[in-house]
């Protein structure tokens, strides 16, 4: 689903699309089906990254909108984090999490790095 | 790693804009935006999974739009085996210092300059990125502006990997990385706007030269000597003054508001020893007697259909011309062999005696990928 996506969401898209053009997330998730759920706390709601096959999807869980809402979608982790924690690159995310400014649930941070390679 | 029995890159550009003629004429790209690079990895040219690896334990990036990973794809088989033999000589990097913010309206996103971008996805399902607006417009935001210094000032670390990709680029595929930021005018008017920029400058321009100055010693100076303590052998400043039919302002105002700024950058660029290049798109024939005087080495983009190309060359020897190759018709619509013979056309007329740096006037878009390794083979043609 790509359709009027924009903002976080397109952020992240295009770090996958970029991988998905080189080949990489054949290469480096083949094996893998992974969804991992975003919300940035202050531009809710909260959007979904659907790996698989090589391929990917993004989707807006449009019901998402809290830190507590995000058990109620079935997901292999999720990450909830402030904009500008967001912004500030892997230096923000790891001070936010010093902070505890950030909620991470499964292996979430892992995916963000490997996505975070085409930046 | 150089050619068999030529010049490097390095010393190639080096003595173009030092006014000397080497053996061939250089090239350069400014870098390519998501459209091209879907194109081309869906082209016979597609950098293959042998490639990927190599590139990757060179740690090379492949971001947008300074992808290097396409840039050493044109690399000649004694660097890379199967490159494409249409080698690139120079290439472009960009810091945006500061950090981004999102925007109020939650529309797109705030960089230190104050302009807005909006990342987006189109319904081919291909990125974009794109300047949307200011987001400086009332007295309100401008105070709010000057107090934000914190969020505006460049970080050390986001200079400090300039060093490892240059070197990187320079050894193992013989490609000139010249760096930059974005120039003073850029700064200012894509943060506050054409329209308070004409305002201003007509109605308060002690507010705007405050304005200016103050990016001048947020931003702009401290990136400059974060840039230079990493020993770039090249700097290329992005500061787009023209469009098709002349400056964006007046040339009185260029002269009053910007530039002193740009001299600014001159100074600390030569103060080191090295080269100072304008990216500028537009008609800006009024610029040149100015490029002059405040020492500019290089002015790149220089769109034919509106830029006397000959007549710069004769008038202005000390200027080296960069870009020149029409991206909007010529690369776009032309075939590979139109393209070979324009691009031999220019070289004859502009790049007899040196001085000149053919390359695409913008980064690539949308162009055939035959097209641009038409390009870069004709310059290498002797």
């Amino acid at each position: 689903m790509t359709r009027g996506l924009s903002n976080f969401p397109a952020i992240l898209y295009s770090g996958l699309w970029a991988l998905k053009t080189l080949g990489l997330l054949k290469r480096d998730f083949s094996n893998e089906n992974v969804r991992i759920i975003i919300l940035i706390t202050d531009e809710p709601p909260a959007f979904m990254l659907h790996i698989a096959n090589g391929d990917f999807q993004v989707e807006i869980l449009e019901d998402i909108v809290t830190v507590d809402d995000l058990n109620s979608v079935e997901s292999d982790g999720y990450i909830s984090l402030p904009s500008q924690i967001f912004l500030g690159g892997v230096e923000g995310v790891l001070e936010g999490i010093r902070n505890k400014l950030v909620t991470i649930k499964g292996e979430a941070l892992i995916y963000l790095g490997k996505i975070g390679v085409a930046f | 790693m150089e050619d068999d029995n030529n010049l490097s890159s390095l010393e190639r550009i080096l003595m173009i804009l030092d006014g000397e003629k080497p053996e061939r004429v250089a090239s350069m790209c400014l870098g390519a935006d998501y459209d091209f690079f879907y194109k081309f990895m869906n082209s016979p040219f597609a950098i293959t999974e042998e490639e990927i690896l190599k590139f990757e334990r060179d740690r090379l990036s492949f971001t947008t739009p300074s992808n290097q990973y396409l840039i050493a794809k044109f690399s000649p088989p004694h660097i890379l085996p199967a490159g494409l033999d249409a080698k690139i000589d120079m290439c472009w990097q960009t810091v945006i210092p500061g950090s981004m913010i999102k925007a109020k309206n939650g529309k797109g996103f705030v960089f230190a300059n104050g302009s807005v971008e909006k990342f987006s996805i189109r319904e081919n399902g291909i990125p974009s990125t794109w300047y949307i607006g200011p987001s400086i417009l009332t007295e309100l935001d401008f105070k709010t502006y000057w107090e934000s210094e914190d969020r505006l000032s460049p970080q050390k670390a986001q200079f400090s990997f300039l060093s490892k990709s240059r070197k990187t680029m320079l050894k193992n595929y013989d490609v000139v990385v010249s760096q930059g930021i974005n120039g003073p005018f850029e700064n200012c008017i894509l943060g506050i706007g054409p329209v308070n920029f004409a305002r201003l400058a007509r109605k308060n321009p002690t507010f705007l030269k405050k304005h200016m100055e103050f990016q001048w010693n947020v931003i702009e100076e401290p990136s400059l000597r974060l840039l230079m303590d990493t020993k770039p052998n090249l700097v290329m400043c992005g500061d787009d003054y023209g469009y098709n039919l002349g400056l964006q302002i007046p040339l009185k105002q260029w002269q009053e508001f910007v530039k002193p700024y740009l001299k600014k950058y001159v100074d600390i660029v030569h103060d080191k020893g090295v080269k100072f290049i304008i990216h500028t798109c537009g008609d800006i024939h009024e610029l040149f007697p100015d490029f002059v005087e405040i020492g500019i080495d290089g002015v790149e983009s220089l769109q034919p259909q509106m830029n006397d190309l000959e007549m710069y060359r004769k008038k202005y020897p000390e200027i080296t011309l960069l870009g020149t190759i029409d991206d909007t018709e010529l690369l776009k619509s032309g075939t590979p062999e139109s393209v070979r013979r324009e691009v031999k056309s220019y070289i004859a007329k502009l790049g007899k005696n040196g001085g000149y740096i053919p390359g695409p006037t913008n980064f690539l878009l949308d162009q055939p990928p035959e097209n641009i390794v038409a390009l870069y083979k004709a310059i290498q043609e002797k």
